[in-house]
């Protein structure tokens, strides 16, 4: 009986790091997604411009 | 093999692309092994219960801070040495991931110390040279982007890489050279103190960790090189 509530304190601090460390690891995967797709539009951006030069 | 040929932009822009697709994979199976084998496997730790399962990723984000921020200064070692391209791009694409596990670190160390400690924070001499690692990784991000010539931007940040190399010692040793509240090494060449279970779980999430950081990095240098080289015809050919 002792143990549960000792049991949920330490939930909420367990909880609190894995969130915060799959937020991380998600926002820096959007991040790098963002990145690349924005790279990608910036050269076919440029090349229409040449071809209608 | 000639690796040179990997040096140039172009060529390691297809092996990069090539290869971070298996480090993904096998960060994602190591990650499931590790998350298994930490909170089904692994028992309860006899003193501090179950909170204890945060060193399955404070531990090993700790050591990818430092392992990562050693490569990328190596990387920049190289850019100033040999005044490679990739060396530098290498560099800035490990800088963020370097950054995100040292806040890791940071934040995990804060909801371990908490319940064990008491407190989220102290300043202690690892936990403060953790935070200094952290604003060396900002520091770098923010003064390779600081120049309109990118290249400029790669040389004062590989110094920056470079100086902020003695910090490292410093965070490993901090536990020995002065009367810190964060406790030794567990975990050394010699041997651990560790159930095997809880050796084996953080063992699996430092594997996961690093082949994440690897990948990260491999697909962030492609963003890179298409951001720097979109003006040669091969990158044109690409899209």
């Amino acid at each position: 009986m002792g143990a549960e509530p000792h049991l949920m304190d330490h939930t909420f601090y367990l909880t609190m790091s894995y969130a915060a460390t799959a937020l991380a690891i998600m926002a820096e995967v959007v991040a790098l997604r963002i990145r690349r797709a924005r790279a990608r539009r910036n050269i076919e951006e440029e090349r229409d411009l040449e071809t209608q030069d | 093999m000639n690796f040179y040929y990997f040096s140039s932009p172009s060529s390691f822009y297809r092996l990069a692309g090539a290869m971070a697709p298996y480090f993904f994979a096998a960060a994602i199976v190591t990650g499931i092994a590790g998350m298994y084998a930490g909170f089904v496997v692994a028992p309860t730790d006899a003193q501090q219960g179950e909170v204890y399962r945060v060193i399955f990723i404070h531990v090993p984000a700790a050591w990818m801070s430092m392992l990562i921020y050693f490569v990328m200064a190596c990387y920049g070692g190289i850019c100033l040495t040999f005044n490679t391209r990739l060396a530098a791009m290498m560099a800035r694409a490990l800088a963020p991931t370097g950054a995100m596990f040292t806040f890791v670190a940071l934040w995990t160390g804060a909801f371990w110390g908490r319940p064990t400690w008491g407190t989220y924070w102290v300043w202690d001499a690892r936990l403060t040279s953790e935070l200094v690692l952290l604003f060396l990784y900002l520091g770098f991000i923010a003064l390779a982007n600081a120049f309109e010539d990118p290249r400029r931007g790669d040389r004062a940040a590989a110094l920056l890489a470079l100086i902020g190399l003695v910090n490292l010692p410093i965070i490993y040793f901090s536990v020995q050279w002065w009367n810190t509240l964060h406790q030794g090494s567990s975990v050394s060449f010699k041997g651990t103190s560790m159930h095997v279970a809880m050796l084996w779980s953080m063992l699996l999430m430092a594997i996961c960790f690093w082949m994440y950081a690897i990948g990260a990095a491999l697909v962030r240098v492609r963003t890179i090189i298409l951001e720097r080289e979109r003006r040669t015809q091969w990158v044109r050919n690409l899209t």
